[in-house]
């Protein structure tokens, strides 16, 4: 009988088997090859025959030796052997599995810290980004804390479209309209705010309170913390000495203490019995106090129409949607116009209407559509913050394929090489969490450090949802694209990309120019936030640059309120004033000095007036013009010039002519080509007298800088009117603001210790105010459009960085050959530019677009500002050369010597 | 459906098969399946031994030495539990692949 095992030692070469490994082959198929030997033989077979006939069996040895033993395979039958084991697997091996996984992953991350750090970072600070801006949107717009179902409640107001007048107040009668639609709204309730002095010690406080209808609480679906709400009998006239406190007042100025419940506190010298404390989370910004409307039965009426003073709140009720009460108030103002009496007409005639909208976006105002713009910066950010990590994870994923490859082949399986880069991701978000949150509670702290008067106040608190969610998508997009070269690597490529050197290989290749079109993404996407920012940059410039028509600069202002009850009397209230100025004027610094109510950038008023010897036509409006309570020095205070006649006196009072001064708007409306002075003019309420015009003065910005309607101002003398006990104190000085306050709150307790100024700031600060949604918009727009080329330029430097390692070996070929430095730098800037160029190219077109979104919202910048562009594209463009610099100096250092070996 | 691995799967099927009853030595598993199909599937033993090895390096099945009366040692194979568990779904798919075909080619159910 042949020697069978010595046969098959003679044919088999196992080069990778240990020798007992190679003894058991042997022995088993040499003992195989003798059972066929020996079964030939039974058949009857010669032994030569038999011999033959077993050799058959294996022809070809070499491939026999490739596959014994076998390496791992990936075919099916692998995969599914997987799922097998993993069903076998025990949860303390899944558990050991993972620790392994996350030690192994942390390992690897710390190897290469520069990669890790830049994706943790860029990660998070896109998330957190994201967060702070959705966060402050939606404790702003979609869900205001305290509100319970905030999008359910309506505010009112009314326009007068024909007098282009809007007014956010209403009159009780449009509160009986919408009280009385029961099928409608659930609950309905007005309101408007007051000033309280609060006495305890020699310094009375100022409280800002509401005083509202008992249904108020009911609308915003709030219960008091402690104690009750107010009865409909309190709210009566004199019988409306109750009070509720907010839970910051209750804290500030009694310490918490349950007890203060019906104890009886001082207000503008009247006694309030305390009734109810309202809970932490029903808190309107700086409202302290809560009291009874209490108007006299007799002001509800339809007659009380056109007297828009109250705020108005209902909330729709439940099963009605929005448009349906929409629809309803919108029938309301029908009703009015179809009215056959007066208010029927005036309404028509002036185009009247009542409006409504959601209370939270009543709160945030003019903030609704700057949040929004940010929303899309920020989302842009995002989208940036996206495109570098999966850069990044690209690269790594790439630069780690021979490794891949090599594990592959030596039997790691499919599902542990994706699982431990599923690790290597998860491990980065994680990271990109913890940074996302310190960057969100920082954020948000800077955001409303910058945030205009009308959001502070307001708390805004992390949305972990929207963390989790942005977290999601930033954690996604690394996972996808760190996944496709490790899936890549699986299918049957192994060789190719374990004999790819360090040259190009059409993987590498494959990789750059994907990188590169992420890049390229992301310097378009920068240069649209940049030239965003620009275009709301300049803007805000050309609207501070707006001319006011009145010299801000230097005049400092302050709100008194004199409680009513004491400064009734006429005389009462001229003898403050007087005091108030003539302490001021003894001042020294202070320039000039004046009262007025409201003053430019604080509060509206205007009113209907008639013209002495004109009947106004059906079907025309009624004259109407903005309402100004001004003392004599109020012109001089504010430097508007008077044109015409002349201005007020300390002799103008109400034993004298009654006078009014007009501006040039009001006399070129209703006195074209016509001199106004010595004309008479009355205003439409019942107690008014005929007033002389005695002068013109120049026509100001009274209210906003982008969009002055242009109405006129008729100014009264304060002294011959019976006027509101709130006003402002202006005074122009050389002191500064903070000496300049001073005196202003001195000057009050010399005329009344009693009373205190409050809301002390410059007219510059209020006039700027007025633009302060806009510049917290473009200030954060800013701080994106930085964090954008940012990345941008990370990304950047990344592929200009990879590009210089993969061409070393070129490159020292060129030195060696003799090329110079500085072409050496050329060459590789040149490919980084050239994705910049495309990038800016790209950009431009996205900005072109967004600018034209965006028009609305611009202040006398066209949205396609070629200096804008310009200005956006040489940053960009410069960036961009830095982020190429650093790595193509890099590659004029090569040696080549060094190149040559590099591989 | 089906992974084109599938066909390329199929020795490793039959040899699990043929474990499933008892455990056989190598030469047998060739020879059963060459005489269970009437001689249409002929494994070699150069092309057989590969995919026991596989098999075994995957353990589905299990080799051991066992001594015959004073004569060289056959080296026989066992289906492990992980083998079993396997060659259960694997059959289940192979049936269902072949009801495929069928149903597109035309033939009889397997």
């Amino acid at each position: 009988m042949p020697d069978w095992r010595l046969y098959v030692r003679q044919n088999l070469k196992l080069s990778h088997a240990t020798p007992q490994d190679e003894a058991d082959v042997v022995e088993d198929i040499a003992r195989q090859l003798e059972d066929a030997y020996l079964e030939a033989l039974n058949q009857g077979l010669s032994p030569e025959e038999a011999e033959e006939e077993a050799k058959l069996h294996i022809t070809d040895w070499n491939e026999l030796s490739r596959t014994v033993p076998p390496s791992k395979g990936y075919g099916v039958l692998h995969s599914a052997l997987q799922k097998e084991r993993r069903q076998h697997m025990s949860i303390v091996d899944w558990i050991d599995s993972l620790i392994r996984d996350v030690r192994y992953a942390t390992r690897r991350l710390r190897r290469s810290l520069g990669f890790t750090v830049v994706a943790v970072l860029t990660l998070g600070l896109g998330i957190g980004g994201n967060t702070v801006i959705f966060s402050a949107i939606n404790s702003l717009l979609l869900n205001p804390a305290g509100l319970k179902d905030g999008n359910r409640i309506l505010a009112f107001g009314v326009i007068y479209e024909k007098l282009n007048v809007k007014s956010t107040t209403v009159s009780p009668a449009e509160f009986l309209d919408v009280r009385d639609s029961k099928e409608v709204f659930s609950a309905a309730a007005m309101g408007t705010s007051g000033n309280y002095n609060y006495t305890v010690t020699d310094f009375p406080e100022r409280l800002l309170g509401e005083r509202v209808t008992p249904e108020w609480f009911d609308v915003f679906g709030v219960k008091p913390m402690l104690g009750r709400l107010f009865t409909a009998e309190e709210d009566k006239p004199n019988v409306n000495r109750v009070v509720i406190l907010d839970y910051g007042a209750w804290q500030r100025l009694f310490g918490g203490d349950a007890s203060v419940i019906n104890r009886t506190i001082e207000l503008n010298q009247q006694p309030y019995k305390v009734i109810g404390i309202m809970g932490p989370e029903f808190r309107r910004r700086d409202v302290n106090l809560w009291t009874p409307l209490a108007l006299p039965p007799t002001a509800y009426t339809p007659r009380s129409r056109f007297n828009e003073s109250y705020d108005l709140v209902a909330r729709i009720k439940p099963g009605v949607s929005l448009e349906q009460a929409m629809a309803h108030v919108r029938l309301l103002t029908e009703r009015v116009h179809q009215d056959s009496d007066v208010a029927g007409r005036l309404a028509r005639d002036n185009g009247w209407s009542i409006t409504a909208q959601l209370y939270p976006e009543s709160i945030a105002g003019d903030l609704k559509s700057p949040m929004f713009v940010l929303m899309g910066a920020v989302g842009f950010v995002l989208l940036i913050a996206c495109a570098n990590v999966a850069g990044l994870m690209l690269a790594r994923a790439v630069g780690q394929t021979r490794e891949l490859a090599v594990r592959g082949a030596l039997g790691a399986s499919r599902w542990l090489l994706i699982r431990q880069t599923l690790t290597e991701c998860l491990l980065i978000a994680l990271g990109g969490l913890v940074v996302a949150m310190f960057t969100a509670d920082a954020g948000i702290r800077v955001l409303l450090a910058l945030a205009p008067q009308n959001l502070r106040g307001i708390s805004i608190s992390v949305d972990a949802t929207v963390m989790a969610f942005t977290a999601v998508i930033g954690v996604g997009a690394g996972v996808i694209f760190g996944l496709i070269p490790a899936l890549q690597t699986m299918n049957g490529q192994k060789m190719e990309f374990i004999k790819e050197g360090g040259r190009f290989g059409t993987a590498t290749r494959r990789q750059l120019r994907l990188r590169s079109v992420l890049v390229t993404l992301e310097i378009a996407l920068a240069l649209v936030l940049i030239v965003g920012t620009g275009l709301f940059a300049r803007s805000l410039s050309n609207l501070e640059g707006v001319d006011t028509g009145f010299d801000a600069k230097g005049v400092m202002t302050g709100m008194v309120a004199l409680p009513p009850p004491l400064y009734r009397e006429p005389d009462k209230q001229r003898a403050f004033h007087q005091s108030v100025l003539e302490r001021l004027a003894n001042i020294p610094g202070v320039l000039t000095a004046a009262t007025g109510i409201p003053i430019p950038f604080v509060g509206d008023a205007g009113g209907a007036f008639a013209i002495e010897g004109m009947t106004s036509q059906p079907g025309q409006p009624a004259p109407q013009g903005r309402l100004r309570v001004i003392s004599p020095d109020y012109f001089a205070t504010l430097r508007i010039p008077l044109l015409r006649g002349r201005t007020f006196t300390n002799q103008d009072t109400a034993n004298t002519e009654p006078v009014v001064i007009i501006d040039e708007n009001l006399a070129n409306q209703y006195w074209p080509n016509q001199d106004p002075i010595g004309k008479r003019i009355r205003r439409t309420t019942s107690t008014a007298q005929w007033t002389t015009i005695v002068g013109i003065v120049r026509h100001i910005k009274h209210n906003e800088l982008a969009a002055d309607s242009g109405k006129g101002v008729h100014y009264y003398p304060v002294y011959q009117t019976p006027q509101a006990t709130t006003f402002a104190v202006l005074a122009r000085t050389t002191l500064g603001s903070a000496k300049a306050s001073d005196a202003i709150r001195e000057a009050i307790r010399t005329a009344d210790p009693g009373q205190s100024v409050f809301e002390l700031r410059t007219l510059e600060d209020r006039v700027l105010d007025s633009v302060g949604s806009r510049r917290f918009a473009v200030q954060l727009m800013a701080i994106f459009a930085a964090l954008g080329s940012f990345m941008a330029a990370i990304g950047l430097y990344g592929v200009i960085s990879y590009v210089v390692a993969q061409r070393t070996h070129e490159i020292g070929i060129r030195v060696a050959l003799g090329a110079r430095g500085i072409q050496i730098l050329g060459l590789i800037v040149r490919q980084g530019m050239r994705m910049t160029m495309a990038g800016i190219i790209l950009g431009s077109i996205g900005a072109l677009v967004m600018a034209k979104l965006l028009s609305s919202q611009l202040f006398q910048v066209r949205s396609f500002d070629p200096a804008t562009f310009a200005l956006t594209a040489v940053i960009v463009s410069i960036v961009a050369l830095l982020a190429c610099i650093i790595p193509a100096r890099r590659a004029t250092n090569i040696d080549p010597l060094d190149a040559c070996r590099y591989e | 459906m089906f992974n084109r691995e599938l066909k390329k799967g199929s020795p490793e099927l039959l040899v699990l098969a043929l474990l499933e009853e008892e455990d056989r030595h190598g030469y047998e598993i060739g020879k059963l399946i060459e005489t269970r199909s009437a001689g249409r599937l002929q494994f070699r033993i150069g092309s057989l031994y590969p995919v026991l090895c596989r098999l075994e390096e995957k353990e589905l099945i299990k080799g051991r030495w066992v001594e015959h009366g004073g004569g060289p040692r056959r080296r026989y194979y066992h289906l492990t539990a992980l083998g079993r568990a396997f060659l259960k779904r694997e059959r289940d798919t192979w049936a269902a692949y072949v009801a495929a075909v069928n149903q597109i080619i035309g033939g009889h159910h397997a």
